[in-house]
């Protein structure tokens, strides 16, 4: 028998979820910030290679990290043509960081109410799900 | 916001592999190893049953062989539709030119001083040392491939000299043709995975 009908649930702790930065937890900022992490800086060229996004979705991705202080834009002329460069701040790095410790977070609590479930009944204290004296 | 362990566990998986495409060297060709062990191989047979001369036979197959790995790489690129020349070919290429470049002057010093037998552990050890330094953008195989060159050029240099056509096409040749079956054939993601990145 896996588990135990009375035993109480291991809940998930309610407060890594809401710990997750809302900014970077959309699909498209998260990968931007995930590659911006990685290196020094990107230009908006290599980022829209990578990423395969058109100029106008990333462009929109870059103008709300940056109002969120997490990345610092560099322009410039290169050969005579427009140039942006894109680097983490200090404040992105540091919320990326932490965004990744929260997934952790949850992934660790996940496998232990996994854990949890699969632990047979006979396994636990009955004392504390059925409050009767193991039998002998 | 709620989140799943498992999407979670799949999100940190996207994270590291978005981290490892901006920093890793992925397009490393296997047919190019193969190629340039297989011209390695050639350079032996030639300078073993023709007799070609010692520098002219390995700058023709140093030649060949970088051609070769343009041409495959090139071709590896454009089937992953990836340029060619991008910053992390970039760095993979200035990783590789010191050792490049002491190999070309330590030809040219040795050559002068008649000291061609010592040519072949020099190479290998400098090929060794290139190896590694690109090994720190690239997949896990090139670290491999810079210990065995160091590995086999310092065994060279102290025990050598060997003959040439056999010390080359033994790690120029072979090892190069082990490297390519790995990297085309079995591309393990053990093998192929950067280490530098976290798991």
């Amino acid at each position: 028998m896996d588990g135990e009908p009375g035993a109480p649930p291991l809940m998930l702790n309610v407060d890594a979820f809401e710990k997750l930065d809302r900014v970077i937890h959309e699909r498209g900022r998260l990968a931007i910030m995930s590659l911006l992490a990685a290196t020094e800086s990107l230009s908006f060229k290599e980022l829209k290679e990578h990423l395969r996004m058109t100029d106008g979705n990333l462009s929109v991705h870059m103008r709300t990290l940056e109002e969120s202080d997490y990345i610092l834009v560099h322009k410039s002329f290169v050969n005579r043509k427009p140039r942006t460069d894109y680097t983490l701040t200090a404040a992105g790095r540091q919320a990326f960081q932490e965004y990744i410790q929260t997934l952790e977070e949850i992934v660790k609590q996940s496998q232990a109410a996994e854990q949890w479930n699969a632990t047979p009944a006979r396994e636990m204290k009955p004392v504390l799900h059925t409050g009767l004296a193991p039998a002998k | 916001m709620a989140m799943t362990g498992k999407e979670a566990e799949q999100t940190l998986a996207v994270i590291r592999t978005l981290m490892e495409r901006s920093t890793s060297y992925t397009n490393l060709s296997g047919h190019a190893g193969i190629a340039a062990g297989a011209l390695a191989l050639l350079g032996c047979v030639l300078r073993v049953q023709y007799g070609t001369p010692f520098l002219p036979t390995w700058f023709g197959v140093l030649t060949a062989a970088l051609a070769a790995s343009v041409f495959f790489t090139a071709a590896l690129a454009r089937a992953n539709q990836e340029p060619l020349w991008t910053r992390q070919s970039r760095t993979v290429v200035l990783a590789l030119t010191p050792a490049f470049t002491a190999a070309l002057i330590l030809t040219a010093v040795l050559e002068r001083v008649g000291q061609e037998a010592m040519l072949p552990g020099v190479w290998m050890l400098l090929w060794g040392v290139g190896a590694l330094a690109m090994s720190f953008f690239t997949p896990r195989v090139i670290w491999l491939l810079g210990v065995t060159f160091m590995v086999t050029g310092t065994f060279t240099l102290f025990l050598g000299p060997f003959n040439d056509a056999l010390s080359m096409g033994a790690t120029f040749g072979a090892v190069h043709l082990t490297y390519g079956i790995i990297l085309s054939v079995v591309r393990h993601p053990a093998w192929t995975a950067n280490p530098a990145l976290p798991h």
